[in-house]
């Protein structure tokens, strides 16, 4: 059949044909699974984020004022199932800058966190004011209050 | 046997390197195919994720304190307000949003007052950001 003519036996051309399927398999699977791995652990992330900016839960309980200057003291209680981190907090939608105490610390479940700082905005007696209150993962509160 | 003789065909030779050219062209197609799509999901740039601290908006211009709680740095490119495009100054879209950093954005237009407009931030690397803001 082969006429004289030099060639492998089919068990060898079988084997070698196995071979190249399998390597081209394999690398095939092994670039679909880094792809899809990468897809999924971002989309994971994303819903945990979600998740856990669902369940935080926090408002301002009291707003201190001594009844001049603009030093005022929040008190915020965290009634979620998350520790929370107060980041930052604004009033009448301008960024506090110079805080005392409690920015950046954390808060556990129901409890309660004071907030110290100098408000951006001068305080006046008998005016209405909105606080912001921001969360690390971004959650914010808004608490209406009248000096 | 004698039927079989008779019969008229290709040499095997030829149909083993027909069958090669159709594999290796099947091949080829599907390949292509294959990193098209595939290769789309691999290096397709994943958005960030953007938050509203604050808002507030007047006549003149609608402010908003935009915080980055993604894993990833994050500069602005566009600004639409009601579907229009309106200008974001030079200063935002140059600077980058870090990751967990917050960034004063101001979005200059001429707006009514009393209205609320629903606005929307479009990063560069196509995250978008909504809220709406009722002009003081």
């Amino acid at each position: 059949m082969l006429n004289g003519e030099r060639a492998v036996s089919e068990v060898i051309a079988s084997l070698i044909l196995l071979l190249i399927v399998s390597v081209l398999g394999a690398s095939l699977y092994s670039y679909t699974l880094t792809v899809t791995e990468f897809q999924q652990n971002t989309l994971q992330g994303e819903v945990q984020r979600e998740a856990e900016r669902a369940q935080e839960r926090f408002r301002v309980i009291a707003v201190g004022w001594s009844g001049s200057g603009d030093l005022l003291n929040l008190t915020i209680l965290n009634y979620g199932k998350l520790d929370i981190q107060i980041d930052d907090v604004y009033v009448n939608s301008e960024r506090v800058t110079d805080f005392h105490a409690g920015r950046g610390e954390k808060t556990y479940t129901s409890r309660l966190r004071q907030l110290s700082f100098n408000s951006p905005v001068s305080i006046s007696d008998g005016n209405k004011y909105e606080i912001v209150v921001v969360s690390d993962r971004g959650v914010s509160h808004v608490h209406s209050w009248e000096s | 046997m004698v039927h079989t003789r008779t019969r008229r065909g290709i040499s095997t030779f030829i149909a083993v390197l027909l069958m090669m050219v159709l594999a290796v062209s099947a091949g080829v197609v599907i390949y292509a195919y294959t990193m098209g799509y595939l290769g789309g999901l691999g290096s397709g740039e994943t958005p960030g994720a953007l938050s509203v601290d604050t808002s507030s908006g007047s006549t003149s211009q609608i402010t908003v304190w935009v915080r980055n709680i993604g894993s990833k740095s994050v500069t602005m490119d566009k600004a639409y307000v009601g579907g229009t495009p309106q200008d974001m100054g030079t200063g935002n879209t140059t600077t980058a949003i870090s990751e967990g950093a917050v960034k004063k954005i101001v979005v200059s237009g001429t707006f009514t007052s009393g209205v609320t407009y629903q606005v929307k931030l479009v990063a560069k690397d196509n995250t978008q950001l909504s809220f709406s803001v009722k002009i003081s």
